[in-house]
């Protein structure tokens, strides 16, 4: 009986050192700026990637420079994101790297979502509290041009103001590196964000061959399925998975350009009304034809519904009318620039024969709740096993307009890289579906076999700073601090040189509305010095940095 | 205190104790930052009165003391409720992966129980030898390295290097079997069970083994053994007597073992891409996903105080000297 009691103690002791691990504890919340005093420690937190781990210690001693002390936290993903967009309890740094989603091409996603000031509430990724009237008027002007040229022009006064009221750091852009099989796969597509592997946009596997003795293709991937429900999830990798089965109506080409896919072809009427056309002959997997009334259903479905993963479709569209045997017409709510690339990209046809039955089960909260144990789309690939955390398969859907060369996909979970790169070696696969680091990529081209395919990226490795936080309420410091990142030893230490170094604007110079005209800021921690003499800010005799008197 | 007593007050204890892991847990993961509905819809699109909408389908709208209460009510009636991840119910959820994780550790436990008794109690008697000490050595040098080198390093080995076994998962893509072997039912599992499994008992061996070579040196000692031997017993059927007796705190630790197979052992699963709760655990509190953890680190709680329990009657079977009156 004195065993229950002891076990009972550990358990509550236990709980008591977790909580106190989990939850990272800033100073920071109560620093203020005292005129003449000394400039506090500067706090930060990253995700615990190796990578990110690595960042810090070669920042911090440039910025120690400056005369402060830098503190780089590290905790999983979840928490990061948990106390900065979930909590906006941010500290004064926060350094983030993002993910190649399709959408996040358009110029739109990263500074409406980084920057405006509709994205301060909590949830929001403005979690550095930049708040200008000046940028969020250029921002939404932009998101509502829909002429190509003239939004461009809108985007670089945007990218002007964020460089003079630098927000932020968008320091580089690493490139997707994806090893295959070179004696089982010809012809992998490259695309940015995307690399050769990846299911984002997933040219790949859409358009390389299968050589050698078998004709399906072994993918290996961290990730699983987490629902089968195309309304269910929003999460980039599920949904991704979920467009093989469930094509989307266009879908940027390997040049990245908006191409149409299920869609025969769009017509922009004017800025509020968009046509488009379906491709003839489309059918479900069932075997149903799918016609117009199949897509004007999803939108009416996920309007009624009001599915979170769908919330842009409710924010833009109004209407879907019928105007013919395979056309139909968009009536935007407000004109929406990324209109094309980011809901038509993005939008997929349900059958409505499947569905309308779903929406009548009562035991439903939501069709969303729907488990879908057996996909019918309509896309490139059928559904066809999918063993939770070992794998899945779809299969080709010859009837699909152009067909996929491989018979069978299977992705295989291996959460283990090492693992996936022993895998590929041996030939128990033919390509990751993840991005390597430069000794990983040295290792594996030692072997005839294996090609490595690659793509820049438009997703950055950023550092925000909190606004809200002295010292970084000031311009001045936020610029010394930008100046004292030495982006070109970054880049090389960090990934070999395999990326794209950034301006500061979060758009990276690889995605087509960016400002060509912008240069990498250049590194000079004496010119950083210097403008902070120049702010009033002094240094003691031990060289600490003092706020202007 | 009569035996009947004691059963009884020993199951309000085991009753007790389940109440307690399942608080703990409650509390725990509420400790851990992250609202569950942030990191589930990722961005800030959503119109408020929708967010409040799945606030209140998933009762987190609700103040804490009541969500509580909801979640014991929930518990004892069996409603382990719906993973906030996966969308299912979580007995759905769970079936599969615990059936993956029972497939490799049951008979990873069963036999390094057995092959621990077995060498602890050879080792036990035979103690101070040369091959004593040479055996203590090995057996303590899986035990002292991390799971996930082993586990890396058999990879390399028996994979990489000999190719023997197949690098991971439970079964190879697109099968066709070449040969009759090939053809019988389960050789494709097995094949791939093999190595993990041939790790898992070099890292659960030693503990069974160390027990039971302590508990056979403090037997060696007892009474009952030199009187067997005076009786002129042969060495073997001293032994085995001796063997019988010490066999009591392994059957106690057995107990927890098996608890914790139910578990799995993520870091094995993670190497050798085991689909198993180990990898599920760690992934639900990852997604914040706390139906489906509550209910995986409940059910190994709760098989490891269930064990316990039934250990614990089954003493007065097992050593009629034992008695609770």
């Amino acid at each position: 009986m004195y065993e229950l009691t002891r076990r009972q103690a550990l358990l509550a002791g236990g709980a008591f050192t977790l909580a106190s691990l989990g939850l990272p504890k800033f100073l920071s919340a109560q620093e203020q700026r005292v005129p003449g005093g000394l400039v506090g420690d500067i706090e930060a937190i990253a995700p615990d990637w190796p990578e990110m781990i690595e960042l810090f210690r070669l920042l911090t001693p440039n910025w120690e420079k400056l005369g402060v002390t830098v503190k780089a936290q590290h905790a999983t993903l979840n928490t990061v994101f948990a106390l900065t967009a979930g909590e906006h309890n941010a500290p004064h740094l926060t350094a983030e790297g993002w993910g190649g989603a399709p959408d996040r091409i358009d110029p739109d996603f990263f500074m409406t979502e980084f920057f405006n000031s509709r994205r301060l509430e909590k949830g929001g990724f403005n979690y550095g509290n930049y708040d200008s009237p000046e940028f969020d008027k250029l921002n939404n002007a932009q998101r509502e041009e829909m002429d190509p040229e003239k939004r461009k022009e809108l985007i670089h006064q945007a990218q002007q103001v964020l460089l003079e009221d630098r927000p932020g750091v968008s320091i580089y852009y690493r490139d997707y590196v994806n090893p295959y099989r070179k004696d089982r796969i010809k012809g992998v597509v490259p695309v940015m964000g995307n690399g050769v592997g990846l299911a984002y946009i997933p040219w790949t596997y859409y358009m390389a061959e299968p050589i050698g003795d078998h004709d399906y293709v072994r993918v290996t991937t961290q990730y699983d399925i987490a629902t089968l429900n195309p309304f269910a999830t929003g999460e980039v990798v599920n949904a991704s998975f979920l467009r093989f089965m469930y094509a989307p109506l266009v879908m940027r080409g390997p040049d990245l350009e908006p191409t149409p896919w299920t869609l025969e072809g769009w017509k922009v009427i004017d800025s509020t009304t968009v046509d488009v056309t379906l491709r003839d002959g489309l059918k479900f997997h069932d075997g149903a034809p799918l016609t117009v009334e199949d897509l004007k259903f999803t939108f009416d479905f996920i309007a009624k519904h009001q599915f979170p993963s769908y919330a842009r479709f409710n924010e833009h569209v109004e209407s879907v009318e019928i105007t013919g045997d395979r056309t139909a017409r968009f009536n935007l709510k407000q004109p929406y620039a990324p209109f094309v690339p980011n809901i038509l990209g993005y939008a997929f046809i349900a059958p409505k024969h499947i569905w309308e039955e779903v929406e009548k089960d009562s035991s439903l909260g939501s069709p969303a709740d729907w488990a879908n144990d057996n996909p019918v789309g309509y896309g490139p690939y059928r559904y066809g096993v999918w063993k939770k955390e070992e794998y899945f398969q779809f299969d080709a859907n010859p009837e699909w307009f152009m067909p996929p060369k491989f018979s069978s996909m299977y992705w295989l979970i291996v959460p283990n890289i090492d693992s996936q790169i022993g895998m590929l070696e041996s030939g128990d696969s033919d390509i990751m579906a993840w991005s390597l680091t430069p000794s990983q990529i040295k290792r594996l081209q030692a072997n005839p076999n294996i090609g490595v395919g690659s793509a820049p990226s438009h997703a950055p490795r950023e550092i925000r700073y909190n606004l809200a936080l002295p010292p970084f309420d000031d311009v001045v410091v936020r610029k010394a601090f930008a100046i004292s990142i030495d982006r070109e030893q970054l880049v090389n230490t960090l990934v070999d040189g395999a990326a794209t170094m950034g301006d500061d604007t979060f758009l990276s110079p690889e995605v087509p509305e960016s400002d060509p005209s912008l240069t990498i800021p250049e590194f000079d921690i004496e010119k950083a010095r210097a403008m902070l003499a120049d702010a009033g800010y002094t240094w003691d005799d031990e060289g600490r940095l003092h706020y202007p008197a | 205190m009569s035996t009947r007593g004691f059963v009884i007050r020993r199951f309000f204890h085991t009753v007790v104790t389940m109440f307690l892991v399942l608080s703990m847990m409650w509390a725990l993961f509420r400790l851990v930052p992250g609202d569950p509905l942030v990191i589930f819809l990722g961005q800030g699109e959503l119109a408020p009165a929708e967010l409040e909408r799945i606030r209140a389908a998933w009762g987190l709208d609700q103040p804490g003391w009541v969500q509580y209460l909801q979640y014991i009510y929930n518990f004892v009636t069996g409603d382990l409720g719906q993973s906030f991840y996966f969308r299912r119910p979580v007995t759905e959820v769970l079936w599969e992966p615990l059936l993956n994780t029972l497939i490799l550790m049951l008979p990873a436990v069963t036999i390094a129980i057995g092959l621990g008794v077995y060498l602890g109690s050879r080792l036990g008697w035979r103690r101070g030898s040369r091959l004593e000490s040479i055996s203590n050595l090995a057996i303590l040098v899986p035990r002292a390295l991390p799971v996930f080198w082993l586990a890396i390093i058999m990879l390399v080995l028996f994979s990489y290097e000999l190719g023997w076994f197949p690098i991971g998962g439970m079964e190879t893509i697109a099968f066709i079997p070449q040969t009759w072997w090939e053809r019988l039912p389960g050789f494709d599992l097995i094949y791939h069970l093999i190595l993990p499994l041939f790790v898992a008992v070099l890292v659960f061996l030693s503990d069974p083994l160390l027990i039971m070579r302590t508990s056979m040196i403090e037997v060696a000692q007892d009474d009952f053994v030199t009187y067997a031997r005076a009786r002129g017993l042969h060495e073997k059927t001293v032994r085995r007597i001796a063997q019988r007796n010490a066999m009591m705190p392994v059957i106690t630790y057995s107990a927890i073992m098996v608890g914790f197979a139910f578990g799995g052992q993520v870091l094995l699963e993670v190497v050798f891409s085991w689909p198993g709760m180990g990898r599920l655990m760690v992934n639900s509190v990852h997604h914040r996903d706390y139906p489906v953890a509550q209910a995986a680190f409940f059910l190994m709680a709760g098989v490891v105080i269930v064990l316990n329990f039934i250990v614990d009657i089954l003493y007065l079977y097992l050593d009629p000297r034992v008695s609770y009156e």
